[in-house]
């Protein structure tokens, strides 16, 4: 969803891997090989050998994430989640019969190498298939790429709208999907005035349009409202700011490090004994790891996956994920995205008969359900976003998140704010672009 | 009458902010001429100092605190002896790049102790009642109070100590100095250290109200920087009247209006002053210190 972390990137190193590198070496020598190919025998004697190529070995696919450099806090678990998707999915027999084989490259927190592997993945006529890219900002850099070499793509973040690519599947819940369940929560149980603290870039921009039109539509009134920096963490006063205007509800769009401390501020002038916090993007970024327990307790947020989900489907993923991976910390929302992006992929291609992208793009498009680690979900055809379970969970005094509700089968939105609609199905069925909120 | 209060003390507390994150540049900067860009990690360095010690040896927040300012000191002992000494009578430039560099390695070092999430600790202190509002105690009494004393003990170093008198003599004529008989070497290392270690308080006492995280540092710089300049040669009397003068505007204008529109009067404020009075604000003042 966010841009925010890729200012602070840094970048660990600027060598290529090990592995990256010599990638790229074969990568090179086929390419030359298969150019020689064509032009000594043409393209008739081509085709048949790739359809040889393609019968009996494994389906190659592909998954792009930062193990290193500071965004791999979200990306190695990520990267974990797409190894063990894709080992379990072989264990029961593949893809229509067939093994996949995952190719895996470390982004290195670097947006540059999201474009460069994005080039390496689109010019393998082998891979089948992307999960991967983090932030928005990545994404950007690699889908359309992606895209021009025909290659379909599955992005596990939340986000905040306004993709629309013929090949590009969006996991993550949006705005629409995240905020409605709190505010008609909040409306419900604590009160109808609000104070909307948000950052001051694209995401919280886009987010606070959708507050302000949900907390409309369900009768509250906004008491307040904030658009903070994205390098600012004294939050001396904004805190002054909800004092005098008293809400009974703080929404927090706010992103990354520095708006951590606004928590710790907030409960530093005891503000969390009396008026409630929800947030959409709290907890992305840890923040209830950052946070003492006595500053997080009792704020709400919405996701589609917590680990702790008590169902059949999520006991097994987390059970074969942490046998997987012992010493991985805790499972996100993201991670779990990633599993249902392979799955639901896997699910497609078999209804389809095939990984040609068109045909798998349909049968994706036609809705099949596939039943995850966070519930029922399904590809709404004309958003290429998923309808998914959105649970509302409270955060406790040992870090935990405590799921007390839940609501079923949310659909995401099909407009972008103030920038109108994007339908797949439809008028955009050839589209391959972003469309920019307006705000 | 609750609101105004509540003002007031967001005031100071801005204020203090800037104190603290600047004493230790104006430090650097007054007495040696050197601008030290890694100033940002020095503070960072103090604040890992006090969650490392609070989260994993459970240190009391107070003596993590006070711990902090002798870590952050140790490595700018360090970076002193490898990096500043070969510079000492250079460009400006010279030691603005090297510095620069001590910056990028110290920050990734940070990221790959600490990685970009660490475990904070709680503010301490609680809150206080004023009419409907609450402060909490430990931002806007406790670090206001910390800044004057700290402000107040610096001027007792330079005014009453030998040490003082022979860092004032080396930053206003070193040769001379050095024909007097002081050993500059010993004065610039301990006057580098005391600004790191201001450096580090700083972390350490911010590190209670924000996330630490590797970049924390440079969350401040920029405004640590422009009070520096802002403040002009007498560096530590400047520094406080040019934190006064900055913080107060900033903080006013973000309770009337926002937070972005603080930090643009921050910046704006110091424009036109660098603008009118290119010495700074002590420029005309007769004290030197």
């Amino acid at each position: 969803m966010s841009d925010t972390k890729a200012k602070d990137d840094v970048g660990a190193s600027s060598r290529i891997s090990a592995s990256a590198s010599e990638e790229l070496r074969k990568q090179t020598r086929r390419d030359v090989i298969r150019a020689g190919g064509v032009i000594a025998g043409g393209a008739l004697l081509g085709a048949p050998m790739r359809a040889f190529a393609q019968k009996g070995g494994p389906i190659e696919v592909a998954s792009m994430f930062d193990l290193t450099g500071n965004l791999n806090i979200y990306g190695v678990q990520c990267m974990n989640a797409s190894k063990y998707a894709v080992d379990s999915i072989n264990r029961d027999g593949g893809v229509l019969g067939r093994q996949l084989k995952l190719h895996t490259y470390d982004t290195q927190s670097k947006i540059e190498l999201y474009s460069r592997y994005a080039q390496e993945i689109g010019s393998n006529d082998g891979i089948a298939a992307v999960v991967g890219c983090f932030t928005g900002a990545s994404r950007e850099a690699a889908r359309p790429i992606l895209s021009r070499h025909r290659k379909i793509l599955f992005f596990p973040t939340i986000d905040e709208g306004g993709e629309c690519d013929k090949f590009t599947f969006m996991q993550g819940t949006d705005c629409l999907q995240q905020e409605a369940p709190l505010i008609n929560w909040a409306m419900k149980n604590v009160g109808k005035t609000f104070y909307i603290a948000a950052a001051d870039y694209v995401y919280g921009h886009v987010a606070t349009a959708w507050t302000k039109s949900l907390i409309a539509k369900a009768g509250g009134s906004i008491v307040g409202l904030e658009f903070i920096p994205l390098d600012v963490s004294d939050f001396g006063s904004t805190i002054r700011k909800i004092q005098t205007a008293g809400p009974a509800v703080v929404m927090s769009n706010l992103v990354g490090n520095n708006h951590i401390a606004f928590y710790r501020q907030f409960a530093a002038a005891e503000l969390n004994n009396s008026i409630q916090i929800i947030s959409p993007t709290f907890g992305l970024g840890n923040e209830q790891e950052v946070l003492s327990p006595k500053e997080t307790k009792g704020i709400v947020v919405a996701y589609s996956y917590f680990e702790t989900l008590d169902t059949p489907q999520n006991k097994a993923f987390v059970d074969g994920f942490r046998k997987a991976y012992p010493n991985a910390g805790p499972i996100p929302d993201a991670p779990a995205q990633v599993w249902n992006g392979w799955h639901q992929w896997k699910t497609a291609v078999e209804k389809a008969g095939s990984t040609d992208i068109d045909k798998v793009v349909a049968a994706l498009e036609s809705g099949t359900p596939y039943v995850g680690p966070s519930g029922n979900v399904y590809t709404d055809g004309p958003s290429h976003r998923n309808v998914q379970d959105v649970h509302l969970a409270r955060i406790n005094d040992q870090r935990q998140y405590e799921i007390f509700a839940k609501e079923s089968q949310v659909k995401p939105s099909r407009d972008v704010v103030g920038a109108g609609s994007c339908d797949l199905t439809g008028k955009d069925r050839k589209s391959h672009r972003m469309i920019q909120p307006k705000f | 009458m609750g609101a105004t209060v509540v003002v007031v003390f967001s005031v100071l507390t801005s204020v203090a902010i800037l104190v603290l994150v600047s004493l230790g540049l104006a430090v650097i900067f007054g007495l040696m001429r050197i601008v030290n860009m890694a100033h940002g990690e020095f503070v960072m360095i103090g604040a890992f100092t006090v969650i490392t010690l609070v989260q994993t040896l459970s240190f009391p927040v107070w003596l993590a605190i006070l711990t902090a300012p002798l870590v952050s000191a140790l490595i700018g002992v360090v970076v002193e002896m490898l990096l500043i000494r070969p510079l000492y009578g250079r460009r400006l430039v010279d030691t603005l790049l090297v510095t620069f560099g001590v910056s990028l390695i110290l920050f990734q070092i940070a990221v790959n102790i600490f990685g970009t999430t660490s475990p904070g600790i709680a503010t301490p202190l609680g809150a206080l009642k004023i009419g409907t509002y609450s402060v909490s105690i430990y931002s806007s009494i406790f670090l206001p109070l910390a800044a004057i004393g700290l402000v107040g003990l610096l001027y007792l170093i330079f005014k009453r100590t030998r040490y003082g008198l022979l860092a004032r003599a080396t930053a206003q004529n070193a040769e001379m100095a050095s024909a007097l008989g002081v050993y500059s070497r010993r004065v610039n290392i301990s006057t580098f250290a005391l600004g790191c270690a201001l450096a580090g308080l700083s972390g350490g006492l911010l590190a209670p109200i924000v996330a630490v995280s590797p970049s924390l540092g440079q969350n401040y710089v920029a405004q640590a920087f422009m009070t520096v300049v802002t403040g002009g040669p007498a560096f530590l009397v400047g520094t406080v009247v040019a934190s006064a003068l900055l913080g107060t505007i900033a903080n006013i204008v973000s309770q009337v209006f926002t937070t972005l529109w603080g930090i643009t009067a921050l910046f704006l404020t110091a424009m036109v002053l660098i603008r009118f009075l290119p010495n700074g604000l002590s420029g005309s003042f007769r004290k030197q210190l």
